[in-house]
């Protein structure tokens, strides 16, 4: 699929900056979301109170909508990255953008759409974990295929393989070792806890 | 060259006077045609809009009531389909927008629930909406919309508007201005 530039209107100010993720963890739950393993991402809320009150809503109120588009943001500050766009609907209307470094936070990037879903949590300061606070509430936000996936394996190959070369590996070692790790990186994201039966 | 009084005899003349009127009729007549067609073309543009889906929302009066844990909303609405086509309301929510503690406004939806009207304990019986709501081309419903909005989860905010926001089966939205809610209270208990 080609890519389009498109504006994105947002409602309010605080909604123009991406939240900034402060910790991620991997999460896979027997018999939710077919058992696949997701990424978990902590937020810091706190430019961000409407997330905060999202996420505590969510667990009330059930199931809930939102509009999911992968991109980049054409503007000084984003090279190397990849953004999610988010645009909730109910139970909350908001919008909030995800932006996710190639390199550093691709790992996030690759299981979000090998497991088509993503956990939004709240983080609890700074250096938080989500071992500190396993139980806390979480949104499941389902991340369908929108075609964006052939356009992230060249990007992630590319930028791998950019990485590895500034390191002091040569052309086609830098190639090799972005393949080896993307496959890995899949192997280890198709982890899946299987129904139990009696 | 021919004078006034011979001139009609001159068949060159007649012959073009002739050709100029034949040609001025059917300038007439395409001009006649052309509108005919602009007023054609406008009667089946105005039809196939009056296919596009919409309906009409007219609230008649809006309630807020306290309990406990809770706020009930009621809104006795009338919804109608000025469309050609059948329609059904396929979902119905109130917008509630409201002030968080940094003066900024966040928004919620909260779904019509039917069960409520049995929850009210009103005395006088309300003809609660049931979703989806089949309304036939030109027709209108009226009844009553319910919803609850839990304590937990705006908490002690401020409601800055509330907005009701009609869905049918095409997809297509339809809400209202923002609506001012009173208060209800049932005065009869107290004492």
């Amino acid at each position: 699929m080609k890519a389009k530039k498109t504006e994105i209107h947002v409602r309010y100010v605080r909604e123009t900056h991406p939240v900034r993720i402060v910790a991620d963890a991997a999460v896979s739950t027997c018999g939710r979301h077919g058992g696949r393993l997701l990424p978990l991402l902590l937020l810091d809320t706190t430019d961000r109170p409407d997330i905060a009150d999202f996420i505590r809503v969510h667990e009330s109120s059930g199931p809930g909508d939102v509009e999911v588009t992968w991109g980049k943001v054409e503007a000084k500050g984003h090279e190397g990255a990849v953004a999610l766009f988010l645009t909730f609907i109910r139970p909350m209307e908001f919008f909030m953008e995800l932006e996710f470094n190639i390199v550093r936070q691709g790992i996030l990037v690759e299981q979000a759409l090998t497991g088509q879903g993503i956990y939004l949590a709240q983080a609890e300061g700074d250096g938080d974990r989500l071992s500190k606070n396993v139980d806390r509430p979480k949104v499941l936000v389902e991340v369908p295929d929108t075609g964006f996936r052939d356009k992230w394996d060249d990007l992630y190959h590319k930028h791998l393989a950019q990485d590895f070369r500034s390191k002091g590996l040569g052309r086609s070692e830098s190639r090799q070792a972005a393949r080896s790790v993307i496959e890995e990186l899949r192997k280890l994201g198709s982890l899946r806890m299987r129904d139990i039966h009696d | 060259m021919p004078t006034n009084d011979n001139l009609l005899a001159d068949p060159r003349v007649w012959i073009s006077g002739l050709a100029l009127l034949v040609s001025g009729c059917s300038v007439f007549i395409s001009w006649r045609a052309g509108r005919n067609a602009a007023r054609a073309l406008a009667i089946s543009e105005n039809q196939e809009k009056r296919r596009e889906p919409q309906l009409r929302i007219y609230l008649v009066k809006g309630y807020r009531r306290l309990v406990p844990k809770r706020q009930l909303f009621g809104f006795l609405v009338s919804v109608s389909n000025p469309t050609d086509i059948n329609n059904s309301v396929a979902r119905a929510e109130l917008q509630i927008t409201y002030v968080m503690e940094n003066d900024e406004s966040a928004i919620c939806r909260i779904q019509h629930n039917a069960a409520l009207g049995e929850k009210v304990g009103d005395s006088t019986p309300a003809s609660v909406l049931s979703l989806p709501l089949r309304i036939d081309a030109h027709q209108t419903v009226s009844g009553w919309l319910l919803f609850a909005l839990d304590n937990d989860a705006i908490r002690k905010r401020t409601i800055d508007a509330h907005r009701l926001i009609l869905e049918d089966t095409h997809g297509v939205s339809t809400e209202t201005e923002p609506i001012m809610v009173r208060d209800w209270t049932d005065e009869s208990k107290k004492d």
